[in-house]
């Protein structure tokens, strides 16, 4: 590309940003320390992200922070056959994909996950950053205490190149405040993903604050898969929980706006959102299990060792994580006891999955909230699941 | 039938006509359009199965009316791969502020990809109360909206 061209291509880009920000207010660009870029699938058609990447590419800017990426579409290993032969067809340009996000400053040439932060490009509290991917952003701003948007594919990667983010919205301290009280009060400890769907769904984009929640001490793991359920069935980017989040911690019910409104959580409400998750559907016998939309972490695949101590899957599963986590729990104890209860393990994206046509012959069973919510597969509690889908060994 | 207006702000202004789609629910822009870009439709059918409003429509250079966009992050880039398909909507009107989905969409389409998506935003709840599917509306570039 000429200097010309390349002056080109920088000047769209900050163009965009600039009206990005100003649409919202912002009056000046703040530094960022990191950039989470969310579409890692090398769809043969995606000409508008490869004509993006590539005007980039050939300007020849890098990222100025760290950056890392959604997880791949494929796994040659572990596909079912036609699944293997139409992914490579319709992902036939993810090599394309990474050489450029290479090229653009990915930080590991393996750094494809959906959970960033369990991989190395973990920000502080306090840090402006640049991410997509909703479950990644709304987790960043809620459980690390980051600050970041919900910004969209490309936009990130604009900020990342620029090393700086119009400075609006869940950046500022007054967007950060709680519009709704969520008062949990279920019998027993909600399933993430029931609760969370049923706070997206019902706040649409505002900043929840919920109680109720303390009692049951809530894995850090749990907080994630609550956060991408509310990011799927709304447009939550922060939530706070009393004693559980980052700045709840910190400041607790002063985050809560005086003139905000209520949710009252309860056994009922959570029975019927269940009921609206599933649509009635249910599976005799699934060709698929599905765990980890968003990735597990090293930590919640242990807990599904325990779950499973004495009991197998009926079906091929797959228990989907970074590929660093991958690694190290193959190579760690836990990966007999994984392999005995009928698990394999993978890193790609199960979206990715299920958008290639003939997965839709396979009835696949899920226990995440996300990935039933964007795909044909049907989502059951972990609990539902082990008891209808495992044998004892 | 007497005609009715609403007023709101016009971040990429634009004089259309068209007929609208209403959703009343957020829009989930990958849910509503992957489909049509995977499988390289002819036609933007919705396919969001969470959304009876916008589920099986033709979407098709139709004015989107919307209380805003919801749903995973790669939204936006969904918008604009819409509008590299030509398959684009004429206009997005949301009744609340535009997400930031739907604007960094709407500027990806039409400043990498030389389309022109109409937006208007803060049109007001009222707005998703009085336009019906199938009617007739006129986005005036001053963010004016007439339904006939």
């Amino acid at each position: 590309m000429t200097n010309d061209g390349e002056n080109k291509t920088m000047e769209k880009l900050k163009t965009t940003l600039e009206a990005y920000g100003k649409t919202y207010g912002a009056n000046r660009m703040l530094p960022c320390k990191s950039c989470h870029f969310v579409t890692s699938c090398g769809l043969r058609f995606l000409d508008s992200m490869f004509s993006i990447l590539h005007q980039l590419v050939d300007s020849r800017p890098t990222c100025k922070v760290p950056l890392t990426a959604n997880p791949r579409p494929l796994d040659t290993r572990n596909y079912p056959f036609m699944e293997r032969i139409l992914g490579g067809f319709l992902y036939s340009r993810q090599r394309e994909l990474e050489n450029l996000l290479l090229r653009l400053g990915l930080i590991d040439p393996d750094a494809f996950t959906c959970t960033p932060y369990y991989i190395g490009n973990e920000p502080s509290y306090g840090d402006i950053i640049a991410w997509a991917e909703s479950s990644a952003v709304i987790y960043a701003n809620s459980v690390l205490g980051a600050r970041t948007n919900r910004n969209s594919s490309i936009i990130e990667i604009f900020s990342g190149i620029l090393g700086e983010t119009p400075e609006f919205g869940l950046l500022l301290d007054e967007n950060r405040k709680a519009t709704w009280l969520v008062e949990v009060k279920t019998s027993s400890k909600p399933d993430p993903f029931i609760l969370g769907s049923l706070i997206g769904k019902t706040v649409g984009e505002d900043v929840p604050y919920i109680v109720g929640l303390e009692k049951w001490e809530l894995k850090e793991y749990e907080l994630k898969d609550l956060g991408s359920a509310m990011a799927s069935w709304g447009a939550v980017g922060l939530f706070h929980a009393g004693e559980l989040t980052a700045e709840a911690r910190e400041e607790g019910p002063r985050l809560i706006r005086d003139d905000h409104k209520h949710l009252v959580v309860d056994d009922a409400k959570l029975k019927k959102m269940e009921q609206e998750m599933t649509k009635g559907q249910t599976i005799e016998k699934p060709d698929l299990i599905v765990i980890g939309c968003p990735h597990l972490s090293r930590e919640q695949i242990h807990s599904w060792v325990t779950k499973l101590e004495d009991r197998r899957f009926i079906v091929r599963t797959f228990m989907l994580a970074a590929p660093r986590i991958v690694f190290e729990i193959k190579n760690s104890k836990d990966y007999d006891r994984l392999k005995e209860a009928g698990v394999r393990l993978s890193s790609i994206c199960p979206l990715m999955f299920t958008n290639i046509p003939t997965s839709r012959r396979l009835n696949i069973a899920t226990t995440s909230g996300k990935l039933a919510y964007y795909s044909h597969a049907v989502f059951f509690r972990e609990d539902t699941l082990v008891e209808n889908f495992t044998v004892k060994r | 039938m007497v005609s009715r207006e609403f007023r709101g702000r016009p971040l990429v202004p634009g004089y259309v006509e068209g007929e609208a789609v209403l959703t009343k629910n957020g829009l989930n822009w990958l849910a509503t359009y992957q489909k049509t870009v995977v499988s390289r439709t002819k036609r933007a059918i919705g396919a969001d199965k969470n959304n009876p409003d916008v589920f099986e429509k033709d979407l098709t250079q139709k004015i989107l009316v919307i209380p805003h966009g919801i749903g995973s992050t790669t939204g936006g880039l969904v918008i604009a791969e819409i509008a590299c398909m030509r398959l684009e909507p004429k206009a997005i009107l949301c009744a609340h502020t535009v997400d930031t989905l739907t604007l960094s969409g709407v500027l990806l389409a039409n400043n990498w990809f030389n389309a022109r998506i109409v937006l208007v935003d803060q049109l007001g709840e009222e707005v998703l109360e009085k336009i019906s599917t199938g009617e007739k509306v006129i986005v005036h570039p001053d963010g004016m909206v007439e339904v006939q």
